[in-house]
Parts: structure tokens; C-alpha cells; sequence
């Protein structure tokens, strides 16, 4: 029998909630939905200025660059023909097509998106790269929101990237680098520190990851995003299927490339991105990254991560507004 | 977040998810907000988790931070409250042991409470943190604990439906 009001206070606090189990779909849906912020977050404010560093000219030159980059000639010199591949040409489309849109006006873009088992709306400022991101959840998932402070490149530093192809794809990867070579320091608490094992990436990954991380963020120019398919044009392993449907069954141009390298000594992890591309604008209106089996990846569909799994983001829509909304999802 | 991080974030959430989701239940007004209050706390938590040394501190400061904003949100805009249909599948209604009769007036008793009343009740006496922990944890002093658990249980003695429960001697605040 509890002895002292503190003693009442405890019992009752404890028998009220000695019930209370958290789903599992919370902490897994908090890593999807980490995983795939992180995804797109791959362009940092750091990364912003490396590329702005290389729009400069400090790197010149392209290793594994193919044709069919531009050759440098004196002026009266007739431009070699340039021979494209059906699937350049289709990129090459894409290109014009985005590049014919004009930039959405207003202060904060409104992207609506959809997982697997959430609805997504974030806001992002054009002017500071944060975000708010409102959750709408299902059953086992709680609606939910968010801020994140400085998540995406501003509209102004995604304008200061290289437009022109050779030097795009080295900001692409000169961004990577410094993005992945700071590691986090190893945590005090959680046991014993595993011994890093390096790992390779090899440059046509990285460009093909980085482009497809920028292409969906509604602060990118009409004219870098032109410039993206153009770098991805150049990319070999990129497969093009023009006449594809997206998960609404809209027509769409399907991107999507298996990496070659990820794991150490540079074998292939398996992983392949994809993105749905409208043919009409460019825009894209779907991503999906397949890990393949035994790769780590759980979800609440795949909860001992032993199986093929398709992490899908759908692309709704994009409005802009000179305000921060509040949350679409009543909550 | 690679996989190492992902492997050690989920084996956190398994070992330490009830227990946050606990204190989560008894900070908010409700199960509904209690549980968007868990995976918001989660959440921050994955965006910061290589950074983070106590994920568990961490956790407390953010939910404490999270009700704050909620309670705020409410003086702003009162909004209805429906009847929590959860109350009556709750697994504690099938228990004899547990006087269901007492949680609606529990649950009345924390509402009641302000805000940072009710965190230092849930810290002190759920959580088992001692004085000094919880000032540092809400970034108050430890006379500043002490003064508002006292209150805090002085008001709950006082309240329909709990007052019966308790001694009235002996108090150790």
C-alpha cells in the first residue's frame, strides 16, 4: 500500500500507463520517412557552395565523360555532328521540355507527396532552404509534423549551379564528396564501435543519385533542371523508357540506372533509383528506390528486411505561396 | 542515415519506445496526441541522431518542448474535443486490478495542471529523475522542481475523484 502522496502519485502514473506499447509502424515509418528526407536532402548548403566553386571552373575535366560532351574549337569552326542515341534523344526532350516552364512564383513552394502509407504536404522556403512538413498518417501511423531547419539548398544557390554539362556533373560530384566524407563521430552509448569499411562509389553513381536527388525539388531553375537531363544523357547505365505510366497511371518517361559500386571494393549494392519524368514539363512525378534482398531495409512491409523492397514517392502536386500554410490534414 | 545508424535508432526505439510513449501518454491530453507526440519526438530525434549523445535526455526535452507547442497551440485555438472512442477498447478495462474507475478523473487531474506542473510530476514521479535532473532537463531551477511538484500534488489531492486516495499525513515534498 503506497505509504506518502508521492508514493500515490508514482502508482498511479505507472498503473495508467502499464499498458501503453508504441506500434512498431511508428518507429519504422520515422526511418522510411528519415531515409527518404535524407535521400533528398543528398544537396547540402555545403554542397550548394562547392558547386558554386566548380561553376567557377575547378574542375575541368570530366573522367568517364562521354560523348556527346562538347569539344572545345576556335570560333569559325563548324560544330561536329553530334550523333544521339534514341534514349539521349528522349532525354534531350525532357530537357527542352523543362526548360520551356517558368519558375513557380511566391515565396514557399507547397509540394504534396505520398509514401506508402503517409500523405506528405512540405513547405520549403525559397529563401532559407527550411521546412515544414505536415503528415497525414494512416491507421498505426500518427499524423505528424515537422521543421527542419535549412533542408534544401535556397532558390538562389540552386541558380548559381553549373549549367553547362561538363561542369554540372563534376559540381554533382564534387557535392557528393562533400557530403559523405565528413563521418559522424561513433556514439558513446551504443556499445562498441564497428570498424569502418571503405567504401566505393564510383562517379557515374554518384551523378545519377545526385541528379535524381535535385530533380524533384520545386526551387530547382527550369534551366538547371534542363541541364540535368542533358548530364544524364551522358551517364552510362541510365534506362530510358519513354512510354511508361507512373502509380497513377500517368504517362511518364522512366528513368532509372542499378549502381555499380556502393559496397567496398566497389561492388554493386543492387540498389536501383528510378524516377518518372512528365513528358509534357519535365517535372518529375514519381521516384522509387529498390533495394534488393538482404540489403537491411525494413518496413512495416517488409519488417525483417529480408525482401525486394520499393521505397516510392509520389509527387502530387506543387502550388506556391507567399505564406506558411497550415497543416492540409486538419491536425 | 546509413544502416549502421538505422540498426542502432531501431533497437533504441525497441528498448526505450514503451517507456517514451508512457511519459508521452501522461504529458498529452489525449492518446491521439500522445502518440503524435511519441513519433514526433522520433523524428527529430532520426534527423539528429548521429549528433545526439543521450538519445533518452533528448527524447524528455523534446517531448516537454512538443506539449508546450501543443498547449500553446491550444489557448490559441480551442479546439472540440471528441469523445475518445480508444478508452473504451483500452486493454486496462479487461484488467480487475486496475480501478478504471479512477483514470477519466486521473486524466481530468493532469489536464488541470499547468503544463510545467504536469512535466514534473510525469519526470519527478514516473521517471524517477531526481530534482536536479529535472531542472536540468527543463532548463529550471531545482527550488523551481521542488515548489511546483508540491504544488502539483497538493492540487491533485484536492481533486474530485482522487482526493479519497490519498493519506493526509506524511507528505514528503
Amino acid at each position: 500500500m503506497p505509504a506518502t502522496d508521492e508514493d500515490i502519485i508514482r502508482d498511479l502514473l505507472h498503473r495508467y500507463t502499464d499498458q501503453v506499447r508504441p506500434p512498431a509502424s511508428i518507429a519504422t515509418e520515422v526511418v522510411v520517412r528519415q531515409r527518404r528526407q535524407d535521400r533528398r536532402r543528398v544537396v547540402s548548403l555545403a554542397a550548394a557552395g562547392a558547386a558554386v566553386g566548380t561553376a567557377a571552373g575547378v574542375i575541368a575535366v570530366v573522367p568517364g565523360h562521354s560523348s556527346p560532351a562538347p569539344a572545345s574549337r576556335t570560333p569559325g569552326q563548324t560544330a561536329p555532328a553530334i550523333r544521339l542515341t534514341a534514349d539521349q534523344r528522349v532525354l534531350y526532350h525532357l530537357s527542352s521540355a523543362a526548360a520551356s516552364q517558368s519558375q513557380g512564383q511566391g515565396r514557399y513552394a507547397v509540394m504534396m507527396t505520398e509514401g506508402a502509407d503517409v500523405k506528405d504536404t512540405s513547405v520549403i522556403d525559397s529563401r532559407t532552404g527550411n521546412m515544414w512538413s505536415y503528415q497525414e498518417g494512416t491507421e498505426g501511423t500518427p499524423s505528424g509534423k515537422s521543421f527542419t531547419r535549412r533542408y534544401s539548398p535556397t532558390a538562389a544557390q540552386f541558380a548559381a549551379m553549373p549549367t553547362g554539362r561538363a561542369a554540372l556533373r563534376a559540381a554533382l560530384i564534387a557535392q557528393w564528396h562533400s557530403e559523405v566524407r565528413p563521418q559522424p563521430r561513433p556514439k558513446r552509448t551504443k556499445g562498441p564501435t564497428p570498424v569502418p569499411r571503405p567504401v566505393t562509389v564510383s562517379d557515374n553513381d554518384i551523378v545519377f543519385q545526385q541528379a535524381s536527388a535535385i530533380l524533384w525539388n520545386p526551387l530547382v531553375s527550369p534551366a538547371l533542371r534542363s541541364a540535368l537531363y542533358k548530364v544524364l544523357a551522358d551517364v552510362p547505365g541510365v534506362k530510358v523508357n519513354p512510354s511508361a505510366r507512373d502509380s497513377r497511371g500517368q504517362r511518364a518517361v522512366e528513368l532509372s540506372r542499378t549502381d555499380t559500386s556502393g559496397f567496398p571494393g566497389g561492388k554493386s549494392d543492387g540498389i536501383t533509383y528510378a524516377t518518372y519524368e512528365s513528358p509534357r514539363t519535365g517535372a518529375v512525378l514519381e521516384s522509387t528506390v529498390t533495394y534488393p534482398p538482404g540489403s537491411d531495409i525494413v518496413t512495416p512491409q517488409n519488417p525483417h528486411g529480408n525482401g525486394t523492397i520499393t521505397d516510392t514517392t509520389v509527387y502530387l502536386s506543387i502550388k506556391w505561396a507567399n505564406s506558411v500554410p497550415g497543416s492540409p490534414y486538419g491536425r | 542515415m546509413d544502416r549502421r545508424q538505422t540498426r542502432a535508432f531501431e533497437q533504441f526505439c525497441a528498448e526505450s519506445g514503451a517507456e517514451l510513449l508512457r511519459i508521452a501518454t501522461l504529458l498529452a491530453p489525449d492518446p491521439h496526441t500522445a502518440e503524435d507526440v511519441y513519433q514526433e519526438t522520433l523524428q527529430r530525434l532520426a534527423a539528429r541522431w548521429s549528433r545526439v549523445d543521450n538519445p533518452k535526455a533528448f527524447c524528455r526535452r523534446v517531448m516537454h518542448n512538443i506539449v508546450v507547442d501543443h498547449a500553446r497551440a491550444r489557448a490559441r485555438r480551442p479546439e472540440l474535443r471528441l469523445i475518445d472512442t480508444r478508452e473504451k477498447s483500452d486493454p486496462r478495462s479487461a484488467d480487475p486490478h486496475h480501478s478504471v474507475e479512477l483514470w477519466p478523473s486521473l486524466r481530468a487531474a493532469l489536464d488541470s495542471l499547468t503544463v510545467q506542473q504536469r512535466t514534473v510530476l510525469v519526470l519527478r514521479y514516473f521517471d524517477d529523475r531526481s530534482e536536479s535532473e529535472v531542472a536540468g532537463l527543463l532548463g529550471i531551477s531545482a527550488g523551481t522542481v521542488k515548489s511546483t511538484a508540491s504544488r502539483a500534488i497538493a492540487h491533485l489531492r484536492e481533486f474530485p475523484g482522487l482526493a479519497a486516495l490519498f493519506t493526509t499525513t506524511d507528505s514528503m515534498v
